[in-house]
């Protein structure tokens, strides 16, 4: 039996990290470079593995191990920014960041790098010039509009909505930017189409925890009864401090205050008990698919799951 | 007359085309059922298909050892040790003339023969080939691109009576596998379809490979396992062409099951892929799949999987794995079992009570039984260094073994709960929701 040579190493390297079999993929990295040690493929595959798996040391050591071999590899200082700014060391994540971009500059994957370590040191003005650099270069690429649109998210929600629906035209698979377009929809209080959108990650991806977190608050909040449950608290509040104010003077307001409090949170409870079943009811007819999600997730929440 | 579904399930696939492996099959299952007489008679006539089959020769010296002709059993395993010393010698030259069994005739070339032995010339006489031959008869030997022959032979030795417990799991698979290959006339009857694959899922290290050897075993039809690193071979060079190569490897050697283990990595879903080698690759699985109806008649899809929820959802339509079938962590009988052939040749104190040892290990899968009694030994060669004198496997040491190792399934079952309870569609995952609901997951 004839040893793999190099060429057929890498492409196994390639094709384990891209099922998700990480230790195949490292074997394989690990084969490639004990053929080629100045290979920049593989030190590049290895790092890429530590990098899936949160090892970041170890990545940078691959990184930095490949960058001795062949300093001028653009994608070997990216895999280094990420690395480096994954644990913290912005400075740094950014130089390489840098020097990548230096090397390449018309290349949108180092802009991309780039933009993601500039928001991770919250420059975001920065960040948001470095990602439409990346957009600007290669407009088929799905992460480069979302990456705009989490930089957008906070200030301009409408913004960043039109970034998600560009990047989910490109891939309709990506669970975290429907779960992000559920966020920025929110954020221009339009919670029915919020949901939908954190309903559509959930089922995307149902290990997505923050989508499934998101999803239940958004059904809560569809269900209405909001601001009356809003008026109950201030009420019931406001009778609290009263009633505390009367102690020392008149026992007429004082138990007149406390009577309040007992009266509100009475309707407090009231008001979230008809929010619970009269709009969750509601919803059951309106769209019973979103209903049976937040029924599972209201189970979830209960058993403590969804935290 | 028999009424053994089985039987009249071979006999009837014999009837409509005779062929060595069916015979095989037929006279492995007749052996099987204890009735030697007529598993020789079948195997005899496998024979005079093909002479030289080794598989062939081995069953006969069995069957007529069981039928009380231990000369003509002699002569069997005479001829059989002829050919393998011939195919050992010289595994690319002709057999060696071995003595006839009786009735042989020689066999004649059909246009299968042809078509192997065609490639076998593409190739140079010290390259390891694709298709070689190896021992005369139709053992055909598919090799990966390493030159490793892919784990692939005649029926496995397993049926589904060495399957311990899983007794629900198992009536399910005769249910929905084995029933229609058994008694395909009452199946069509009823309008249900006869056809397509079957993905095994659950936790890693509950044997599901064993169980699709099972299977295959139980049909009588040749296993041919495809691994990771198979799979991962195909992802480069040229892939596609492999890919059709297994499958018209496993055409020509019908009956056979083909088996796919960890299929995602083959499978993936196109939109989880970036890259277009593996989208083609899924594309060309499809394709081979598609042919079903006419040119995969007697090809068998098994497949295992940790992870279902990863396939591409196109794999799942009718006539490919349409199917998917839970394989949960071996219950209480099944881990007694595992617990009692993993202890097999260590010293064991009279009067352990593995049924206890079972009952303490739910949630356990295959491999962490084997970590338990790796466990317990290591206590009891510790006790029987430090007392010079020989400490055996007992309750004691395997309790304490039982603290030590946990049970690996949990993580698998809390992100299988997820898919299972919001990505349940068409109640693909009913089965593993009855139970989580068991386990108090769901």
């Amino acid at each position: 039996m004839s040893e793999p040579g190099f060429q057929e190493r890498i492409e196994r390297a390639r094709a384990a990290l891209e099922v998700g079999r990480l230790d195949e993929a490292e074997r394989a990295a690990r084969g490639a470079l004990a053929v080629d040690p100045a290979a920049e493929e593989g030190h590049a595959l290895l790092a890429r593995v530590h990098l899936k798996r949160g090892a970041h040391a170890e990545a940078l050591r691959a990184t930095e191990a490949g960058i001795a071999a062949t300093p001028d590899s653009e994608w070997l200082h990216q895999l280094r920014a990420l690395a480096l700014s994954a644990m913290g060391r912005g400075d740094e994540a950014l130089a390489a960041a840098d020097e990548a971009v230096r090397l390449e500059p018309e290349l949108a994957p180092a802009h991309y790098v780039r933009s993601v370590v500039l928001e991770a040191m919250k420059d975001l003005p920065e960040a948001r010039a470095a990602a439409d650099r990346a957009v600007e270069l290669d407009p088929e690429d799905a992460r480069y509009h979302a990456q705009l649109g989490d930089l957008w998210l906070a200030s301009d929600p409408a913004r960043a909505e039109r970034h998600y629906r560009e990047s989910l035209a490109l891939d309709p698979a990506r669970a975290d930017t429907l779960n992000n377009l559920g966020v920025a929809l929110n954020g221009q209080k339009r919670t029915r189409d919020a949901a939908l959108a954190f309903r559509s990650a959930v089922i995307l991806d149902p290990t997505h925890k923050v989508a499934k977190q998101n999803t239940h608050a958004s059904v809560r909040k569809l269900a209405g009864g909001g601001v009356l449950f809003a008026v109950a608290m201030g009420v019931t509040q406001g009778a609290r401090i009263v009633e505390r104010l009367g102690r020392d003077t008149s026992e007429t307001v004082r138990w007149v205050a406390l009577a309040v409090v007992l009266a509100g949170i009475a309707a407090t409870w009231g008001i979230w008990f008809w929010r619970r079943t009269a709009g969750i009811r509601k919803l059951a007819e309106s769209d019973p698919q979103l209903h049976a999600i937040y029924v599972r997730l209201e189970a979830d929440r209960k058993a403590g799951r969804l935290r | 007359m028999t009424s053994d579904p089985v039987v009249l399930a071979l006999r009837a696939a014999i009837a409509a085309n005779d062929s060595a492996e069916l015979r095989a099959a037929l006279g492995e299952h007749l052996l099987r059922s204890g009735a030697p007489r007529e598993a020789l008679l079948e195997l005899e006539a496998g024979l005079r298909l093909a002479p030289g089959s080794g598989p062939l020769l081995d069953a006969a010296a069995r069957g007529a050892e069981a039928s009380g002709d231990p000369g003509r059993a002699a002569a069997y395993r005479l001829a059989a040790k002829a050919i393998a010393g011939a195919s050992e010698a010289a595994p690319l030259s002709p057999p060696a003339p071995i003595p006839a069994p009786p009735e042989a005739a020689p066999r004649e070339h059909d246009a299968e023969d042809d078509l192997d032995e065609e490639e076998d010339d593409e190739v140079g006489d010290d390259a390891p080939a694709r298709g070689e031959r190896l021992a005369g008869g139709p053992n055909l030997r598919l090799l990966s691109s390493e030159g490793e022959p892919i784990d692939d032979d005649a029926p496995p030795p397993v049926a589904f009576a060495d399957v311990g417990g899983m007794d629900e799991l198992k009536a399910r698979l005769e249910r929905s596998f084995l029933g229609p290959l058994r008694d395909p006339e009452t199946y069509r009857r009823f309008g249900k379809k006869i056809g397509g694959g079957i993905v095994l899922y659950g936790p890693p290290g509950c044997g599901k490979t064993f169980l699709a050897r099972a299977l295959a075993g139980e049909i009588g039809a040749r296993f041919t396992e495809v691994g990771l690193s198979q799979v991962l071979d195909m992802w480069f060079g040229e892939s596609e062409r492999r890919l059709h190569e297994l499958f018209e490897n496993a055409r020509r050697r019908a009956p056979t099951v083909l088996f796919f283990d960890e299929v995602d990595a083959l499978g993936q879903r196109r939109s989880q892929l970036r890259g277009t080698a593996g989208r083609n690759l899924v594309n060309q699985l499809l394709s081979e799949m598609d042919g079903f109806a006419s040119r995969n008649e007697g090809v068998f899809f098994l497949a295992a999987t940790n992870h279902p929820w990863d396939l591409d959802p196109a794999l799942r339509r009718p006539g490919r794995f349409d199917r998917l079938a839970f394989v949960p962590p071996p219950d209480a009988e099944a881990r007694r079992r595992i617990l009692e052939l993993k202890l097999g040749e260590r010293p064991v104190a009279p009067g352990t009570d593995l049924t206890r040892v079972a009952r303490v290990t739910d949630g356990f899968s295959g491999a962490d039984l084997s970590a338990l009694v790796e466990a317990a030994t290591e206590l009891a060669i510790e006790a029987t260094r430090k007392k010079k004198a020989e400490q055996p496997i007992d309750d004691g040491l395997l309790a304490r073994a039982v603290k030590d190792v946990k049970p690996s399934t949990r993580a698998w079952f809390e992100v299988a709960r997820n898919h299972a309870i919001y990505a349940n569609e068409g109640g693909a995952y009913d089965d593993l929701l009855e139970h989580l609901k068991a386990i108090k997951l769901a």
